[in-house]
């Protein structure tokens, strides 16, 4: 092999190892990182007054807080040094305050109370517009630092001092400005995207119902009145109901519907069927739409039970020996072992007329679900 | 030209003039301006050699993307997305207007090829432990993306509005319905009510929000680092084309309200699914539980996998696992497909026993569970407990000559330009399936002619002698 191939071998083989030297490479500079901590610059300035990022759990005295206009020490900390354990000194923290600050622990009202004296409250019940109270000692909230949810009025209750007499609803339920614009920025956030529920009832859109009308059914093939000497005895047809003429609704396998001439051996009650004034014979009608996965099943007139070609679920239409079940029924497959109001086809309701004319007149249950649904 | 030339000194004076330069202008031009896009963030590789498609079957998963974005734009034109019209659209399309039974196979084929391949694409990330590089989150959204894919050629074959597509948009509209508490309510949100209002959802789905929300996955599970080798993707195509030409993808019975519908198998990537929903367990149990633990499982996977380990061969226990699940994907698959047609009755041609697949599922689990550990365990202790190899020294073929070479090349270009012509004159005479079979084969012969050029090349004239 020349050295031309073997470089090019090389090459490639480079090109295949990139990716994981690349990112190699990015985990070494990542390990570095937690190591300064301090590098990111804790305080920033807001016009007129900077303002430092408060450290959790420390407060900062009155004389230290003059620190904060000048910018946050950005020289690297050990990597021990994490922002809790990190002397007072060392990082003057302060922040304005609306009203009083939230204080968590004793030392931090202890602190507060001789500036509070100078620096008058903000007026009661006014959303908290006020101007900052510079040099206010920073107490830690259990948000600072930005990483937590807002939780403007949760601190823990301050009691009422001598020096902030002319609060009395505010007293208690103090917020900062930053976590007070926070809130309301989520909260109104929520609220603009509540507008979008509106996208709910669009996306459901109406049904077009068309009722349960009382229509003549009609044979799907050649679209004339079906009689009951269409069907012969033991046999079946499928129609539409309801029907509305127009085939885009019309073939929801929703609107199919099958029709079974009962052969002698199988009953219906009479609420639920239709006697033919001319044979005598039973006449029972069913949602074709299967209620376990709503496949269409088609009757069998060799097993006399609908089947459904899907999964396997099988109805009777009428009852009698063997299963002796209700019309409807699934007596075997999957849907046979649903609990009792799914495991019934609904009834299309019937009446049949002298001549032979059969019009669907109501359904009993829901399709998809059941007889009694 | 001279005028405008000394602004740009880097080519040389007799380089100055004619196409090539402006053309070359053209391209500095452009790639300095597509710097500043995200286009360029991407770092290609374009292998000189042949690597194993492994690694990069993502890349040739999207390069599906791409082949069935083309030719589903291309059947949008002709499509009708309505109860009636939508099989008599799909119908013309196949049978009347030119070309478009190639771009209808295209489409088809190009689906389950990309559904395979994200498979296989998932499966060699999984041994290869790929995930771990601190690429969790490409895992999570490529595990989503993957079931998102399935959802998309789910919606697709499902428009096309066959008996077969009726009944399975029922199974999963009813699926959904099926789901406790919200199930009415996600049914009407998602899919609207009736029929007519589900070939339109499935339709916008399949159309608009699955690709789209795939388009975004996209841009969070792409790595920086992508390789594009042009003779498997034309291999790939290739196959496609081949594969529709000898198995041209079929219209299926129209649905009509009259129609006797006989057994009815959905898509190979949900026969297992099917077989599930055969075992007569409560339908949000077989549909949606067990699918959605089963992809929970894989997404958890990084999550689990912790060691710095990355060869399969050096991770006994989830090498294990991943044969495991594939023994049990291929067994539900094939169990799905199973159907008894000389039963007397549906109930017992379709039921699935449930002892004897969650037997055989247990069986074929511990059996390749137990193995596949007990041989990495065996191996690794003769080895001495680190197995996986280094790298193995690869050299070209040069089993040819440089006249054999160009011999065999200048062959190939001639069967080519054959088969081109046999292509056309079918497509001529209306023989589609052989105008697809031919093409597949021009570009199967194409991607077999880059590889031998690419492997001949050191010995080719004008370069140094091996």
């Amino acid at each position: 092999m020349s050295q031309n191939q073997e470089d090019e071998e090389k090459k490639n083989k480079d090109s295949a190892s990139q990716q994981k030297t690349a990112e190699s490479t990015e985990k070494r500079s990542d390990d570095k990182s937690p190591a300064q901590p301090a590098a990111k610059p804790v305080s920033r300035p807001v016009i007129g007054t900077p303002i430092a990022r408060p450290v959790i759990g420390k407060p900062i005295s009155q004389g230290e807080s003059t620190h904060a206009t000048t910018p946050a020490p950005t020289t690297p900390q050990p990597a021990s040094t994490s922002s809790q354990t990190q002397p007072p000194a060392s990082k003057p923290v302060t922040r304005p305050v609306i009203g009083k600050p939230i204080g968590t622990t004793v030392q931090a009202q202890a602190s507060s109370s001789a500036p509070a004296a100078s620096a008058p409250s903000a007026p009661s019940g006014a959303p908290p517009v006020s101007r900052p109270t510079i040099g206010r000692p920073l107490v830690g909230t259990p948000t600072a630092g930005g990483a937590g949810a807002p939780k403007p009025t949760t601190g823990p209750p301050v009691p009422l001092k001598p020096t902030t007499p002319t609060k009395p609803v505010e007293s208690k339920t103090e917020v900062s400005r930053r976590n007070f614009i926070r809130g309301i920025a989520i909260v109104g956030g929520l609220l603009a995207a509540a507008q979008f529920g509106l996208l709910g009832p669009y996306l459901e859109g109406t049904v077009e119902s068309q009722g349960q009308p009382t229509q003549v059914i009609q044979d799907q093939k050649t679209n004339l009145p079906l009689k009951t000497t269409d069907i012969a005895k033991n046999d079946w047809k499928t129609f539409i109901w309801p029907r509305t003429g127009n085939p885009n609704v019309d073939n929801d396998t929703f609107s199919q519907c099958v029709i079974v001439h009962l052969p002698s051996n199988l009953t219906a009650p009479a609420d639920l069927s239709a006697k033919d004034p001319i044979s005598g014979d039973t006449f029972i009608a069913f949602s074709r739409v299967c209620v376990h996965l709503w496949c269409l099943w088609s009757y069998v007139p060799n097993d006399q039970r609908g089947e459904c070609p899907c999964h396997g679920s099988q109805y009777v239409p009428g009852t009698g020996p063997p299963w002796n079940k209700p019309p409807g029924t699934a007596v075997l497959g999957p849907a046979s072992l649903q609990t009792p109001p799914n495991n019934q086809l609904p009834i299309i309701t019937l009446s049949i007329a002298a001549d032979g004319t059969i019009s669907a007149t109501g359904m009993k249950g829901q399709v998809g679900c059941g007889q009694l649904c | 030209m001279s005028a405008s030339a000394p602004a740009t000194q880097q080519p040389a004076k007799e380089e100055r003039i004619g196409v090539i330069y402006l053309i070359k202008k053209l391209y500095y031009w452009l790639v300095e301006r597509l710097d500043r896009t995200d286009l360029l963030a991407f770092k290609f590789t374009v292998p000189k050699r042949f690597v194993s498609p492994l690694p990069y079957l993502g890349m040739l998963t999207f390069i599906n993307f791409l082949i069935l974005g083309v030719s589903g734009a291309l059947l949008l034109l002709f499509y009708t997305p309505s109860l009636s019209g939508a099989w008599v659209s799909v119908q013309l399309i196949n049978n009347v207007i030119p070309y478009g039974i190639i771009v209808r196979n295209i489409h088809y084929y190009a689906s389950n090829a990309m559904v395979f391949l994200a498979l296989c694409h998932m499966y060699y990330n999984y041994f290869s432990g790929r995930f771990k590089i601190r690429n969790e989150i490409i895992w999570v959204t490529g595990i989503i993306f993957g079931t998102v894919t399935v959802l998309e050629a789910f919606t697709g074959y499902d428009i096309i509005l066959n008996t077969r597509a009726v009944l399975a948009v029922s199974i999963g509209v009813s699926l959904n319905y099926s789901a406790p508490v919200l199930g009415p309510t996600l049914v009407h949100t998602i899919f609207g009510r009736g029929f007519p209002d589900f070939i339109l959802r499935f339709y916008a789905l399949h159309i608009f929000i699955l690709p789209i929300l795939m388009i975004v996955l996209t841009l969070v599970h792409f790595p920086r680092y992508l390789t594009f080798d042009l003779p498997i993707v034309s291999a790939v195509t290739g196959a496609i084309l081949v594969l529709g030409g000898i198995y041209p993808v079929s219209l299926g019975v129209q649905y009509t309200p009259t129609a006797n519908v006989g057994y009815t198998l959905p898509e190979w990537y949900l026969t297992s699914l099917y077989a599930f929903l055969r075992t007569f367990m409560p339908k949000f149990v077989a549909g949606i539980l067990i699918p959605t633990l089963f992809i929970l499982m894989f997404m958890v996977i990084p999550f689990v996998d912790k060691s710095k380990k990355f060869s399969w061969k050096d991770r006994p226990f989830f090498t294990a696992l991943g044969i495991a699940s594939i023994g049990q994907i291929l067994l539900t698959t094939y169990w799905g497909f199973y159907i008894n047609e000389q039963a007397l009755t549906p109930t017992s041609a379709l039921f699935v026993d449930p002892v004897q697949i969650f037997g055989a599922m247990v069986l074929i689990a511990a059996l390749s569970f137990v193995g596949t550990y007990i041989y990495l365990r065996r191996a690794a202790a003769k080895s001495g407990g680190r197995m996986a190899r280094g790298k193995r020294p690869a050299g070209p073929i040069t089993f040819l000559t440089t006249k054999w070479i160009i011999a065999v090349l200048v062959a190939m270009f001639g069967f080519q330009v054959f088969l081109n012509a046999l292509a056309a004159m079918s497509a001529f005479h209306s023989f589609p399936n052989l105008t697809m079979f031919d093409l597949g084969a021009v570009l199967l012969l194409f991607a077999a002619m880059f590889h031998l050029y690419r492997y001949s090349r050191p010995i080719a004239p004008g370069q140094p002698a091996a």
